[in-house]
């Protein structure tokens, strides 16, 4: 069976097609400005720098941070955690994080306790995902150093109480870090309400951005140190590296075509509105989980956000999805999801699960015909 | 006279760009004239008003900006 029309259900991993407003944005950029932001003084150095500038507001706005300086653009999420983790964490620091991060977070954290930086404390969550606000409280140490918590799951779409835990680490004044990859432009974040430090995103899922853009947010003036050195248009006379923001945390030319697209995003939300993005996935999500729930042999593990995970008794994930794709045109992600502590916690480690995430392309059809297909493949299961 | 505002980074030079805007004051930027000790390579240049310190006016928006006046500039 060919399939002209693909069901795209892997939104998690990043999302698809992006709006194209994204790519009449690169275009644009490309085209009409396309020069180097704050290296040169020209005009079109300076439109450049504009537009940086615009799209770190418009970041700022979104998360409900007060200073757009303090928005840091970065490649993706990972590369967020790592400035956070690396340059905040200090020899002896404790640091306390849950048993559903994603790898983004647990190998920088396993890197800094191997080499001797920090002691690394993992803490067990409910079999459906969430953190147990008590067994947080329980595991702060004098040296607590950071807290870093996932708002959403890439596994099972559960959200956290990302405001509890940051009240809880806010009372000790102790930095918190959130892992938005999978919630920003799919929840509603504010920064201030959630107590958040240190908020780490990337552009490409549901904020429909390119490939190769996100940031990291910081709030207040507990600032990590930089991770790497270069050049930054400022302080060109100096052999040091400026330590203001948002020089401090970015050297090097910045991704200006992937800010540009990020831009255009984050203004076919405000467009489309969050709160109607929020409302469609919601939509989606509850039909796919009634629908799987009402297959014979298929365990569904859900939450709130538009990515849900299943298994069929009999079949191991990666058939599942071989078939989906190849009888179905069904593309979604099995196995592991770069989260094996996630999978120990649901207990569907080591094979995993299949993953159907979504967004805003998709449509009710697309989720019944999915349904139907894991009916008919639940069927041939032996 | 015309005075040239310096800035730490660009970010703070576009900071204070949408402040003059909003506040319609005019302004242009400018590369940093050379003699000027700044951080940044980029600058803005406008009219000085007779009682108003702009400076000061753009560090209650939390900008910081010194200011230098043109005298020793050559005018484009
Ligand atoms: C929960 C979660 N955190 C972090 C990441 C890392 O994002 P990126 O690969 O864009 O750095 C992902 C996705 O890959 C994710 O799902």
């Amino acid at each position: 069976m060919k399939h002209d029309r693909p069901i795209y259900f892997d939104h998690a991993a990043t999302s698809w097609p992006k709006p194209p407003e994204v790519l009449d944005g690169m275009r644009r950029f490309l085209e009409e400005i396309g020069a180097n932001p704050g290296r040169s003084g020209h005009s079109m150095s300076l439109d450049a720098a504009r537009m940086v500038f615009e799209t770190r507001e418009a970041v700022a706005e979104l998360f409900g941070l007060d200073d757009s300086a303090q928005v840091v653009f970065t490649a993706n999420a990972t590369h967020a955690f790592n400035i956070a983790l690396q340059g905040m964490l200090q020899q002896g620091s404790h640091v306390i994080t849950t048993a559903m991060e994603h790898n983004s977070v647990i190998r920088p954290l396993r890197e800094l306790e191997s080499r001797g930086v920090i002691e690394l404390d993992i803490i067990p969550c409910t079999n459906t995902g969430t953190v147990c606000l008590d067994t947080l409280d329980a595991r702060f140490r004098p040296n607590t150093g950071l807290v870093a918590v996932q708002h959403g799951s890439n596994v099972t779409g559960c959200v956290q109480p990302i405001e509890k835990i940051g009240a809880l680490c806010s009372r000790r004044r102790i930095p918190f870090l959130v892992d938005a990859a999978q919630t920003a432009g799919c929840l509603p974040i504010d920064m201030k309400a959630g107590h958040i430090d240190l908020l780490a995103f990337t552009g490409h899922k549901a904020l429909l951005g390119p490939t190769g853009i996100g940031g990291l947010c910081i709030a207040g003036s507990r600032l990590p140190e930089p991770l790497y050195f270069g050049g930054t248009g400022s302080a060109s006379e100096q052999e040091k590296h400026p330590l203001f923001m948002p020089d401090r945390l970015e050297a090097g030319t910045p991704n200006t075509v992937g800010i540009a697209g990020l831009q255009a995003a984050l203004e076919h939300l405000r467009r489309i509105s969050l709160a109607a993005t929020v409302e469609k996935e919601q939509a989606l999500r509850s039909r796919l989980v009634d629908g799987l729930h009402a297959i014979d042999g298929v365990r569904v593990y859900s939450g709130e956000l538009p990515v849900v995970s299943f298994t069929i008794d009999g079949l191991t994930p990666d058939d599942i999805g071989y078939v989906l794709d190849r009888d179905y045109g069904i593309m979604s992600r099995v196995g592991l999801h770069c989260s094996p502590l996630a999978h120990r916690t649901l207990g569907t480690a080591p094979a995993g699960t299949v993953r159907f995430s979504m967004g805003y392309s998709n449509t009710m059809d697309q989720v019944d015909r999915a349904v139907q297909a894991v009916a008919e493949i639940a069927e041939r299961s032996p | 006279m015309k005075q040239i505002l310096v800035f730490e980074s660009t970010h703070a030079v576009l900071k204070a760009e949408k402040w003059l805007k909003a506040n319609s004051v005019p302004y242009e930027i400018l590369p940093t004239p050379r003699h000027i000790s700044s951080d940044c390579g980029m600058a803005i240049r406008l009219e000085q008003t007779e009682g108003v310190s702009i400076p000061d006016l753009l560090l209650q928006s939390g900008i910081k900006a010194a200011m230098h006046p043109q005298e020793n500039c050559c005018e484009f």
